[in-house]
């Protein structure tokens, strides 16, 4: 994303947060987001995904940060007037009702009486909250001190808007209106900031996302590049019942080099054959079904006819591109061992990230 | 202004919220109403339609102004305000700085456009605001009660809003600082009340120290202005042969100062222990005198004495360490005299303690409070 610091939202740079001069909460954060646009900033537990948030919130300070904000370095107070935030595990004063917390808020950001009065009972309509405006928060549901907390970062009007784990409590009907409110907010041209846990939220809202991994980014980008590379089709064919034998016969069917994989150290397993197409895409057979991988469907194709020349009855053959889920796992599981990377921040070393 | 107005607005609700607000309210019209209910007539002091004699408590010793007055200053500011609303109204604004600086909700404050400074002073002022709120309510009430019941308007009572605020202030800062280290109500509460307590001790010590101080000075110049007396008295009956028994006594009563004399000029310890608890003090704030200021501004020192009836230089210049000697009229003259003198010189000395240091040192320890707990808020990651 090749964009000047302008036509940002958020441009950060070098951002490393270290408690106590030995925890490495953030080690070296590089991240942009654009204008306008829903970014997901997601990660296991103890990523550092809430210190980043909360870095350019003021609450926590950065112990090296390079970033602007809204146009702003970070930590420019002036700034936050611009900014909506809904924190992670929120605790609004028991003493407030709904409408009052939203008066609170607005003022403390700067909105002015007229205007409070004016946008907090469309805010509480927009989040379905109208009829709760005068009951008191210590009698709301998880839920409801959600959408509560969602109103109230919309108060000021912000050209930025940043969540941590809006969806946390909320029931399958609240989480499709917060959906609904986050591409109202977008459609007016608001960035959203989103932190979450809920991967296939992300993935339907999200134009961009940054997968952040013990304190560094890991990967990010829009779906679709951080995908491409992982595209692919697969052919699934008519395998007769009790086909003992088939993968080995549809690879001798194939064009192309294709050899056996075996697994376990006694009596070898089959477990399909795997191997380049003559064109160049990899290829791999398992249990019927013709992994190819390719983005581009012409590529298919010389496939599917050598197939149907050889009489072979093809069911179907679809895109397959990975979802979310799959590049937050690949992203967490440490490719020498396969085993899922350690949760929390890193202890100790502090240049030893992916950043 | 907008943050200004919400962060007080939000402190009152809060506030509002807390039934101890109401009912320190509430207990403060109960005892403005007690207050408008007493009175003093020619016999002694009344109560709705009872009279109580008292022979040195009655309009012919004292006026009724000055006896409405006298009342308000020892009982309504002395008792209830300083110690009773005081307790009150700190346990009421413990939790205003660990509930405000509680994990989920802290965070929502500091992400908005306002400095961290600003935001702690604001919040700090609109405690002290509310506070204030009360002693103007109860003072306004008292200040009625003096002009309707006693027929004097004076509006130097209004002063005790101020000193109350002040007082409560220098408590209210080290409730915040250990309110903002510890982010727990209860220990922030027990902590100040031990800080209180110290201040209570280190104080008594002070008054204390320098009673023994004043009386010690007081006695060794009375002891030399009484044995050079003594001396010119022996040498003058010398020269008379007649007076051999009334020399004989004066010579032992000669000897028995001489060493009462030696022995008290041996005595450095008391001084030294007595600067080192006054510097001390120095370092803390006077909540005490604080509000004793209100007793210099509001009763003359000619009305306090004679609040205390006849005999009561005799009593006033008795040290607490003197409990349980004879009664005055059955002791020694030079005793007597020593006790007269030292009383006066310590009212003195007290009085003499000049407003800036009061309360100059007492805001100086505030500001230090509150700038260590300023600097931790704006320095700490939540």
């Amino acid at each position: 994303m090749s964009t000047s610091t302008a036509d940002l939202a958020i441009d950060l740079r070098r951002v490393s947060k270290t408690y106590k001069g030995k925890v490495h909460a953030l080690r070296g954060i590089d991240m942009v987001v654009g204008r306008g646009e829903i970014f997901g900033l997601l990660g296991p537990n103890g990523a550092g995904k809430s210190t980043l948030v909360k870095i350019l919130m003021t609450v926590i300070r950065a112990t090296q940060c390079e970033g602007h904000m809204l146009g702003a370095p970070v930590g420019h107070k002036p700034t936050l007037g611009r900014v909506g935030y809904l924190p992670e595990h929120h605790r609004f004063p028991d003493y407030l009702t709904g409408g009052q917390v939203l008066d609170f808020f607005g003022a403390m950001a700067g909105v002015s009486r007229e205007e409070r009065r004016k946008r907090a009972p469309a805010l509480l309509e927009l989040v379905g909250m109208r009829e709760w405006e005068k009951t008191r928060v210590k009698g709301y549901s998880k839920g409801m001190r959600q959408r509560i907390g969602i109103a109230q970062a919309m108060m000021n009007n912000p050209d930025l808007i940043v969540l941590d784990e809006p969806t946390d409590g909320v029931d399958p009907v609240g989480r499709r209106d917060i959906r609904n409110v986050l591409m109202e907010l977008k459609s007016r041209g608001t960035t959203v900031f989103l932190n979450s846990h809920l991967l296939s939220e992300l993935e339907m809202v999200c134009d961009r996302v940054a997968i952040l991994v013990q304190g560094a980014v890991s990967s990010q980008g829009t779906i679709r590049e951080l995908t491409k590379d992982q595209e692919r089709y697969e052919i699934e064919i008519d395998v007769p019942e009790g086909g003992e034998g088939v993968d080995a016969r549809i690879a001798g069917l194939l064009p192309g080099s294709l050899r056996e994989d075996l697994s376990g150290t006694g009596l070898a397993t089959r477990i399909g054959f795997h191997g380049t197409l003559a064109t160049g895409e990899a290829l791999s057979v398992e249990r019927g079904l013709i992994k190819v991988s390719a983005a581009d469907a012409r590529r298919v194709q010389p496939l599917i006819d050598a197939l149907r020349a050889r009489g072979v009855v093809i069911r179907a053959v679809r895109p397959v591109r990975p979802s979310l889920e799959d590049l937050f796992m690949q992203a967490v599981t440490d490719p020498r061992t396969g085993e899922t990377l350690k949760p929390g921040a890193d202890m100790g070393k502090k240049n030893g990230g992916k950043a | 202004m907008r943050q200004t107005a919400a962060i007080f607005l939000d402190a009152y609700r809060e506030l509002n919220a807390k039934k101890l607000f109401w009912i320190t309210m509430i207990l403060s019209g109960v005892l403005v109403l007690a207050f408008a209910a007493t009175g003093i007539n020619e016999r002694g002091v009344t109560f709705l339609h009872w009279t109580i004699e008292v022979p040195v408590m009655n309009t012919r010793v004292v006026p009724r102004e000055d006896f409405y007055k006298y009342v308000f200053v020892t009982l309504g500011l002395g008792t209830w305000l300083t110690w009773g609303a005081m307790i009150l109204a700190l346990i009421s604004t413990a939790s205003i700085f660990p509930d405000f600086l509680a994990g989920g909700a802290i965070e929502l404050s500091l992400s908005k456009p306002i400095s961290r400074l600003r935001l702690f002073l604001t919040k700090y002022a609109a405690a002290l605001t509310f506070v204030g709120l009360q002693v103007l309510v109860f003072t306004g009430a008292s200040f009625f009660v003096i002009g309707f019941r006693g027929g004097a308007w004076e509006p130097g009572l209004f002063l005790a809003v101020p000193v109350v605020l002040l007082v409560f202030s220098f408590l209210y800062c080290v409730c915040v600082l250990f309110g903002v280290v510890t982010r727990s109500t209860i220990a922030s509460l027990m902590l100040t009340l031990l800080v209180w307590f110290l201040i209570f001790i280190i104080n008594a010590g002070d008054v204390g120290l320098l009673q023994f101080r004043i009386h010690s000075d007081v006695r060794k110049e009375m002891l030399a202005t009484t044995i050079s007396r003594l001396e010119r008295d022996i040498e003058a009956l010398g020269e008379n042969p007649e007076s051999t028994e009334e020399l004989k006594a004066k010579t032992e009563r000669l000897e028995k100062l001489r060493n009462e004399q030696k022995e008290s000029k041996e005595n450095k310890t008391l001084p030294r222990v007595h600067t080192a608890v006054f510097a001390v003090k120095t370092l803390l704030p006077k909540t005490g005198e604080t509000v004793d200021l209100m007793n210099r501004w509001l009763i003359s020192e000619a009305n306090l004495e004679r609040f205390s009836g006849p005999s009561a230089e005799e009593e006033t210049s008795q040290p607490p360490a003197m409990a349980g000697r004879p009664p005055a009229s059955r002791r020694d003259p030079f005793e007597r005299n020593v006790d007269r003198e030292a009383g006066k010189r310590f009212q003195r000395e007290i009085r003499d303690r000049s407003v800036g240091w009061v309360l100059g040192t007492s805001i100086a320890f505030e500001l230090v409070i509150l700038g260590i707990a300023a600097g931790l808020f704006s320095r700490r990651d939540f």
